[in-house]
């Protein structure tokens, strides 16, 4: 009893709490300062979707609509058709994904059995306008283009290593050799 | 006949994995299996075709026997038993699985058939997950073209030999067969041959595995989009069980959905692929009135209130018999009957008919005032049962493809004798036996040298003298008429099929001579039957007749100008029916009869039936102060127009359709109606209210119910009783 009111009259717990700040003077800051400075993400995190091409500039979806089938969502709308250019073959005549509904569970990219669709590292899409949220082919082909520019990548590596803009893009070796590995 | 009857009494017992059957003599393992629920995978079978064991895939392990048995093709005996799980069953089914997967390509996330396809059910079932053949695939340019609507994969081909075996047992068109032996035996057409038999679209119903593709829906979907709804084919009179396949009410293909009675699970190529009219950029999607020379888009209580307010102005100005009305054949039952109570009732007016127009109204007549119980009305079954079938005057493989198959099948596997009397070479003449082939124009000659053989007893002899006298006409001996008299006589179960568009006096001469072969035998044979049919044009001919869709004859054939019959009518209609005659199809066509017609409401689409067949509509708007049109498409008819309505296709209504073998079949919405569309029977409810007469139906049963209270054959038909098989009017 005389302990705590001694306790009380000399404000002892402020004395505890302004420690552990004081403490922190010394300690690395965790906060990022995230618009100016912009974090490295793992190389398997799972942003917006893209659609990718062959090196040689034609897409690779063939339009079997096996990531339609697992959208556990129902974001993904394929319409396949015959392809003009090349006749007898397969492709998605029209691509859309709601990407309001995504929940960018990675299970298309899984089920994709040409490595055309891949998950970037971006995630700085919002947007006023709910409609530029529903990508088309077009926009999804973009996306694959501008940020696939890195090169000299497997589709298997390409799959989730897009650098995102402004990062360094600084992999850890040992991360690395495990992507391949896999 | 007899002695194949006994044999099916004889029951052969074995055991199936533990359990025990008796199942009759001469049934398939693979069958007795199935009657236990035991599934033994396969590839070639069909339980309509014969067995040929080509896939090896029902590979199963019998007692006493060193090797592995395929099921499809070893019948049952006695005290067999079999074992469909045992290790080395599995093994031979894994094993072959591996073989037929050694050159099947793997690109099933590419083929239409990935999804839906028994290879890849069977594979993850029975097969092995991986393959240890490693060396390259065969590798072939692909795909094929066989014919106008088929393409070909030899890649992807297990050779079940399912397609051609179906060409050559069931259609008859031995079209395509297996080019090449051994490991590099493909599927292919003679050199500038092709696979244009009416029955092609089957090949790739039956196919097991992606290997024959269809042209139209070839990539346009993947299986697990897709919603299968019941529909019934409206391209011809036969009335065949169809499937939709939909994604997002949008028509992608059309399947065969099996129904015995009627079409024993196949489809034409008419059927298949006369589906486009459905989903066409070309359909109509807001009702159109004609403003200053053209047809203007307006919306539906414009449209509604505009015609029904020009035809009371007719109708004030020239009188009700100034209206006439024509329907067409594909209406539904319901529409039809609606159609003719509209013009009856609400517009006053006995100007009602359809076109084009058969002349089934005699045979209902005629049968109407016969009392024969052996002399039937043609049903699609009676064929199965026939021992002589005769054609006078039809081309059935042409106007009834499917029919012609199950005449096929009676006549190939059963061996019964078919007659066919008809001026031209079809599909049939040559399995016809024999042919009396006639002048166009002349076809009375024969039926009279037949009545005179079968009736009074003339000979040969005598025949012969006849012909001599109308050398011109007859291009058939004196031998061949009198060989098919004395078929037609001695026959115990015949059924006689006569065209759609033959003359009356010949409708009577075989109604005459069928019942003049009953009744010289009646009293001698109890189980004689004559079963005698009118095949019809189009997919509702017989039940807009059956309504009254006819100037002549209300609702179940009642004569429009007997008082007595009528007045059932007048108390159920509350209303004082008009009883001047009123005017024919072609008076009504040809410029409104000098005046007689003002206003004509045409009703209902030619698509997809009529406008295929040879039928051109020659319409004379001279005199014709106001044209309404319901229609799919701008047709002819309809741009000649002051308003048309915009109608549904039998793919966005409900309805039922009569067939040619006079079975009713009911089909549901299975998309939703394209545009602002509306069902005629709506159009009619619409115009009805505006004026001023309102019909008080909620839906097509409602209408049916009505039908079945007016109508003595249709009695007690309703909606539920329908279901999915539909009904065989009596």
């Amino acid at each position: 009893m005389i302990k705590k009111v001694f306790k009380n009259i000399l404000f002892l717990e402020i004395v505890d709490g302004l420690s552990l700040t004081f403490k922190h003077m010394f300690v690395r800051a965790v906060t990022e300062q995230y618009p100016r400075k912009k974090r490295v993400l793992p190389d398997t995190y799972r942003g917006i979707l893209s659609l990718q091409k062959y090196d040689d500039g034609t897409e690779r979806c063939v339009g079997c609509a096996l990531c339609e089938a697992a959208c556990p969502s129902m974001a993904i709308t394929v319409v396949s058709g015959e392809d003009e250019k090349f006749p007898q073959r397969r492709f998605s005549r029209e691509y859309y994904i709601d990407i309001t509904r995504c929940v960018f569970c990675g299970f298309c990219v899984d089920a994709c059995p040409v490595d055309a669709l891949a998950m970037t590292k971006v995630y700085e899409f919002s947007s006023y306008d709910k409609n530029d949220l529903l990508l088309n082919k077009k926009s999804l082909l973009s996306l694959g283009d501008t940020i696939a520019k890195g090169g000299g990548m497997t589709p298997v590596e390409r799959k989730y290593k897009f650098p995102m803009e402004g990062e360094t893009n600084k992999i850890e070796s040992k991360k690395e050799e495990a992507l391949i590995l896999c | 006949m007899d002695r194949a009857g006994e044999r099916e009494f004889k029951s052969i017992s074995l055991v199936i994995d533990g359990k025990a059957i008796s199942v009759p003599e001469g049934t398939l393992v693979i069958e007795a299996a199935r009657m236990l629920g035991i599934e033994i995978p396969y590839f070639c079978y069909h339980p309509k075709m014969d067995p040929v064991g080509a896939c090896r895939m029902c590979l199963v392990e019998t007692g006493g026997r060193a090797k592995l048995i395929t099921a499809c093709t070893t019948r049952v005996e006695e005290g067999m038993t079999i074992s469909t799980d045992s290790i080395s069953a599995r093994k031979g089914q894994k094993d072959v699985l591996e073989f037929l997967l050694t050159n099947h390509p793997l690109d099933c996330p590419v083929c239409d058939k990935g999804g839906e396809c028994p290879l890849q059910d069977n594979t993850y079932k029975y097969g092995p997950a991986v393959s240890r053949f490693t060396i390259n695939k065969w590798g072939f340019k692909k795909p094929v073209e066989l014919g106008p609507y088929i393409l070909l994969d030899r890649e992807r081909c297990i050779m079940c030999m399912r397609c051609t075996r179906f060409s050559d047992e069931i259609a008859g068109h031995p079209q395509i067969g297996v080019i090449n032996s051994g490991r590099g035996s493909e599927i292919g057409v003679m050199h500038g041959q092709e696979f244009n038999s009416i029955f092609s679209g089957n090949t790739i119903e039956i196919c097991p595995v992606g290997a024959l593709t269809s042209k139209h829906f070839r990539f346009s979907g993947r299986p697990w989009e897709f919603k299968n709804r019941p529909g019934i084919c409206a391209n011809c009179a036969v009335g065949c069980n169809i499937n939709w396949t939909i994604r997002r009410h949008e028509i992608l293909r059309v399947l065969s959905r099996e129904n015995p009675d009627v079409d024993d699970g196949w489809l034409c190529d008419r059927g298949r692929f006369g589906y486009t009219h459905i989903n066409s950029p070309d359909r109509l999607t807001s009702p159109l009135i004609k403003r200053n020379g053209g047809l203007v888009p307006a919306g539906w209580d414009e449209a509604i209130s505009y015609a029904a307010q020009r035809l009371d102005e007719i109708t004030l100005k020239h009188g009700n018999e100034s209206i006439g009305g024509i329907g067409s054949p594909t209406l539904t039952n319901e529409e039809a009957y609606l159609f003719q109570k509209f013009m009856r009732k609400v517009v006053g007016s006995n100007n009602i008919d359809h076109w084009p127009k058969g002349n089934g109204a005699i045979i209902e007549k005629l049968f109407e005032g016969s009392s024969k119980n052996d002399l039937r009305r043609f049903a699609y079954s009676h064929l199965d049962e026939a021992d002589l079938i005769f054609l006078v005057g039809t081309d059935i493989s042409g106007e009834q493809p499917v029919l012609d198959l199950r005449l096929k099948k009676a006549v190939r596997k059963r061996g019964a004798r078919l007659i066919i009397l008809h001026h031209g070479k079809t599909d049939l003449t040559r399995y016809s036996s024999p042919w009396l082939k006639y002048k166009e124009g002349e076809e009375m000659l024969p039926i009279e040298l037949l009545k005179r053989i079968i009736l009074k007893g003339a000979k040969e002899e005598e025949i012969e003298e006849e012909i001599k006298g109308e050398a011109e006409a007859a291009s058939f001996s004196a031998r061949l008429v009198y060989e098919a008299g004395m078929a037609l006589s001695g026959s115990r179960r015949t059924v006689i099929l006569l065209g759609n568009n033959l003359p009356d006096g010949l409708i009577h001469a075989m109604f005459d001579l069928a019942s003049g072969i009953i009744g010289q035998s009646g009293e001698q044979r109890d189980d004689q039957w004559i079963s005698l049919g009118l095949l019809m044009g189009h997919a509702n001919s017989q039940g807009v007749l059956d309504m009254g869709l006819d100037p002549d004859y209300l609702p179940g054939y009642v004569r429009i100008d007997l008082d007595g019959p009528r007045a059932r009518f007048e108390t159920a209609w509350r209303y004082s029916l008009p009883r001047a005659k009123g005017l024919s199809a072609d008076e009504m066509l040809n410029g409104g009869n000098n005046g007689a017609i003002r206003a004509l409401f045409m009703m209902g689409s030619d698509q997809p039936s009529v406008q295929s067949s040879n039928n051109t509509l020659d319409l004379k708007r001279e005199g014709i102060e106001f044209l309404l049109v319901s229609d799919i498409t701008l047709s002819d008819k309809a741009r000649m127009a002051d308003v048309v309505f915009p109608s549904c296709t039998h793919a966005e209504k409900d309805g039922t359709f009569t067939n040619a073998g006079r079975r009713v079949q009911s089909f549901q919405k299975a998309i939703r109606p394209v545009g602002n569309s509306l069902s005629e029977w709506q159009i009619l409810c619409n115009l009805a209210i505006e004026m001023g007469e309102p019909f008080n139906y909620l839906s097509v049963s409602d209408i049916m119910d009505e039908i079945s209270t007016l109508v003595p054959s249709y009695k007690g038909i309703n909606y539920p009783l329908l279901g999915d098989k539909g009904i065989q009017l009596p």
